[in-house]
C-alpha cells in the first residue's frame, strides 16, 4: 500500500458561507495503481487530489504517504519537499511556464536538487523521450500543440521518478485522439512503477483506470 | 536547470518593464557620482585657491604691541613687556603631530633702515627672510633680476625701486653699508612693494639680532586642514609666541561648498529612495504578475525559500546591472560633461575614489533590501489558490 486517506475532512469558510467540500473520505492505495477519481464538478474531487498532494491542509483526518503521516509529521517546507520527492503533478491547464523551454520546463521540479546541470539536463531529455517528444526539447510552449503540451507537463511529472502522479484532468483540453494518446502514456507510466490517481469528470477518461473511486458532495459513492 | 536560470529567464522574458528601473537606478546612480565630482572638483579648485593665497597662521612675540600692522596683522611698532622667538624655537614647527598639514614655514626679522641713493635717503622696513620659504608661502612674486646669491644682495619692492630709481644690478647704501640689488619684487600691490628683503641670516647680522625672529608666517591651508588643532599645537610648544589665524575669504567659499554638499546628500538620499520604490514597485508588480507561476513553483516542491531566492536573484541582477552602467555612466558624465560645464580641464576633475567604489554596492544593497518584501511576499502565495486561478 503506497497511500491510506482517513476520515479527510475539508471545510472552507464559516457560517452561512461555509463550504464541506470533503466529509469523511476514506481509501487506499496500492502501488503501481490507476485510480480514476470520477465526479461532477464540484463535487470535492479537486479539494481531494490537492489534499492528497500535500497542498491542502485537511480540516480533520489523515493523508498517510509510505508511513509518513503528512499534515501530521510534516511543516510547511516538509510538505515542500514531499511533493518534490513523491508527487508528480499533470495539470489540465498544464501550467507550463511559458519563458522557458520544454526542456526546462522539465527540468524545473530538479531545479531546487543539487544536482549538477548537465545530469538534470540528460534526465529531463530522457523524461522527454519517454512521452515521446524529444525533438521539442528547445521548443518553448507557445510553439507547441496542446497534446504535446500536456506530454511535456507529463514528462515533467515523472522527471524525478515520484512515486506518484497525481493528474487533475489531464484530458479537459485536448480533442478526442489526443486524450487517448495521453491516457495511454500515463498507463505507460504506470507500468513503469508509478502510481497515477486521476481526476476527471469525462467517463471517457476512466477507460484505462483499473480502479474508480466516485465523488460527490464530498463523499465517497 | 536551477533558481538562478529561473530568475535570469525571468527578467530576460521581462527587458522592457525591467530596463525601465534598471535605465531610472543606472541614471540616479550616475547623477549621485557626477554631483559628487562636481563638488570635488571645485572643492580640488579652492585647495588649489588655498595653496595659493599664502599662509593662514602669523607667531609674532607676544607683547603689549602698538602700532604697526603687516598682512591685516598688527606688528609690534612700540612694544613693551616682548616676548622673544627664536629662530629654533620656529624650526620646533615641523615636530607638531599635524607637521604633514604644513606646507611652508617662513621666518621674518624687521628691521628698519636708512636708505640711501642718488642724493634720495628715507626709512624703509628692511626684512630678512629665507627666499625659498617666503617662494612657497607667496607663489605670486615676480622677480625682476634673480634671487640673492651672495651675502650682501638684496631685493627691493617696486615703490621703493620707482623712488631710488634702481634696477636689479645696482647698488644701494642701507646704514652706510653698500649692498647689491639683485632683484626688484614686480608690483604685488601688497605692503611688500615698500619693502627692502635680504637672506634671513644676512639681515640678522646686519642688525645685529642673531637667532632673533620678529614674526613667522605658516602655510597649511588646506581643505580638510585642522586648522584649529594646528593653532592649538603651536601655541602649546611656542608659550612665548601669539599664534594668529588669518580668515580667508576662500574659507567662506568653503563653507559655501560645505553646504553644496550637505544639499548633494540630500539629493542623493531622495534619489536613494526613488530607487528603492521604483525596485519594490517592479518586484511587487512581478510577484503579483507571476503569482499563478509562483503558485506551479510551489506545487512543484519549490521551498519558501527557493522563491525567496528566485526574486532575489532577480533584485540583485537587476541593481548590480543598474549599479554597474550608473557607476560608469557617472564616470563619463564626470569625465566628458563636467570639464565643459565648468570650463576646466578634465584633469581638473576630482572622483571620488571612495564613492566610486560604495556606488555599486549601495545600489546592489538597496535592491536586494527593495526585493525582501516582494520576495516575502511571493514566498507566501497559497499554491492550491493560484493553481485554481489559471
Amino acid at each position: 500500500m503506497l497511500m491510506q486517506i482517513k476520515e479527510l475532512e475539508k471545510t472552507y469558510g464559516s457560517g452561512e458561507a461555509r463550504v464541506r467540500a470533503l466529509r469523511g473520505v476514506s481509501f487506499t492505495i496500492d502501488k503501481q495503481d490507476f485510480v480514476a477519481i470520477y465526479g461532477p464538478s464540484g463535487s470535492g474531487k479537486t479539494t481531494l487530489l490537492t489534499t492528497i498532494a500535500g497542498l491542502n491542509r485537511p480540516t480533520n483526518g489523515e493523508a498517510i504517504v509510505d508511513g509518513i503521516s503528512i499534515y501530521r509529521d510534516l511543516n510547511s517546507e516538509g510538505l515542500a519537499q514531499f511533493r518534490n520527492e513523491y508527487i508528480g503533478f499533470v495539470f489540465q491547464s498544464f501550467h507550463l511556464i511559458p519563458y522557458l523551454s520544454a526542456q526546462e520546463n522539465v527540468m524545473l521540479p530538479l531545479a531546487p536538487q543539487k544536482i549538477p546541470a548537465a545530469e538534470k539536463r540528460k534526465l529531463a531529455l530522457q523524461a522527454l523521450e519517454r512521452v515521446n517528444i524529444p525533438e521539442k526539447a528547445r521548443s518553448l510552449p507557445g510553439e507547441l500543440s496542446g497534446g504535446q503540451l500536456q506530454r511535456v507537463a507529463i514528462a515533467r511529472a515523472i522527471v524525478n521518478k515520484p512515486p506518484l502522479i497525481l493528474a487533475d484532468e489531464p484530458t479537459g483540453n485536448l480533442d478526442s485522439q489526443t486524450r487517448d494518446e495521453v491516457l495511454s502514456l500515463l498507463e505507460s507510466i504506470r507500468k513503469n512503477g508509478h502510481t497515477i490517481i486521476m481526476v476527471t469528470h469525462d467517463p471517457e477518461n476512466i477507460k484505462l483506470a483499473r480502479r474508480t473511486i466516485g465523488i460527490q458532495d464530498g463523499l465517497l459513492n | 536547470m536551477n533558481l538562478r536560470t529561473i530568475a535570469f529567464n525571468s527578467l530576460n522574458r521581462q527587458k522592457g518593464k525591467r530596463s525601465f528601473v534598471l535605465v531610472a537606478m543606472a541614471l540616479g546612480c550616475a547623477t549621485v557620482i557626477s554631483l559628487f565630482s562636481f563638488i570635488n572638483s571645485q572643492k580640488k579648485a579652492i585647495e588649489s585657491q588655498f595653496d595659493e593665497y599664502g599662509a593662514n597662521i602669523i607667531i609674532l612675540p607676544k607683547s603689549d604691541n602698538l602700532g604697526l600692522s603687516y598682512g591685516g596683522v598688527d606688528i609690534s611698532g612700540v612694544m613693551a613687556n616682548q616676548k622673544e622667538i627664536r629662530l629654533q624655537d620656529v624650526e620646533r614647527i615641523w615636530q607638531i603631530p599635524n607637521k604633514n598639514n604644513i606646507r611652508a614655514v617662513s621666518p621674518k626679522l624687521f628691521g628698519a633702515s636708512r636708505v640711501e641713493n642718488n642724493g634720495f635717503q628715507s626709512e624703509v622696513l628692511l626684512i630678512g627672510i629665507y627666499f625659498q620659504e617666503e617662494l612657497r608661502i607667496k607663489p605670486w612674486w615676480e622677480i625682476e633680476g634673480t634671487l640673492p646669491s651672495g651675502n650682501r644682495d638684496i631685493v627691493v619692492g617696486s615703490d621703493v625701486a620707482d623712488k631710488l630709481q634702481i634696477n636689479p644690478g645696482d647698488s644701494l647704501t642701507l646704514d652706510g653699508t653698500v649692498l647689491n640689488v639683485s632683484g626688484v619684487l614686480l608690483p604685488t600691490g601688497s605692503q611688500d612693494d615698500s619693502i627692502v628683503f635680504g637672506d634671513f641670516d644676512m639681515v640678522s647680522s646686519f642688525l645685529g639680532k642673531e637667532g632673533s625672529v620678529s614674526m613667522a608666517e605658516v602655510s597649511a591651508l588646506c581643505s580638510d586642514c585642522p586648522i584649529e588643532q594646528i593653532t592649538a599645537q603651536l601655541e602649546a610648544i611656542l608659550p612665548d609666541a601669539n599664534i594668529k589665524q588669518i580668515r580667508q575669504v576662500m574659507q567662506q567659499k568653503m563653507q559655501t561648498i560645505d553646504q553644496f554638499e550637505r544639499f548633494a546628500f540630500t539629493v542623493t538620499s531622495v534619489l536613494i529612495a526613488i530607487g528603492a520604490v521604483l525596485i519594490f514597485t517592479s518586484m511587487m508588480g512581478s510577484v503579483s504578475e507571476r503569482k499563478q507561476e509562483i503558485g506551479i513553483f510551489r506545487a512543484l516542491g519549490f521551498k519558501k525559500i527557493h522563491v525567496v531566492s528566485i526574486i532575489l536573484t532577480e533584485s540583485f541582477v537587476l541593481s548590480f546591472i543598474a549599479g554597474l552602467t550608473g557607476t560608469a555612466a557617472g564616470y563619463l558624465i564626470s569625465y566628458l560633461a563636467l570639464p565643459s560645464l565648468l570650463d576646466v580641464e578634465s584633469k581638473a576633475i576630482a572622483v571620488s575614489p571612495v564613492l566610486a567604489g560604495v556606488s555599486l554596492p549601495v545600489v546592489v544593497l538597496l535592491g536586494l533590501g527593495a526585493g525582501v518584501y516582494p520576495a516575502l511576499k511571493a514566498a507566501r502565495i497559497d499554491p492550491v489558490t493560484a493553481i485554481n486561478s489559471l
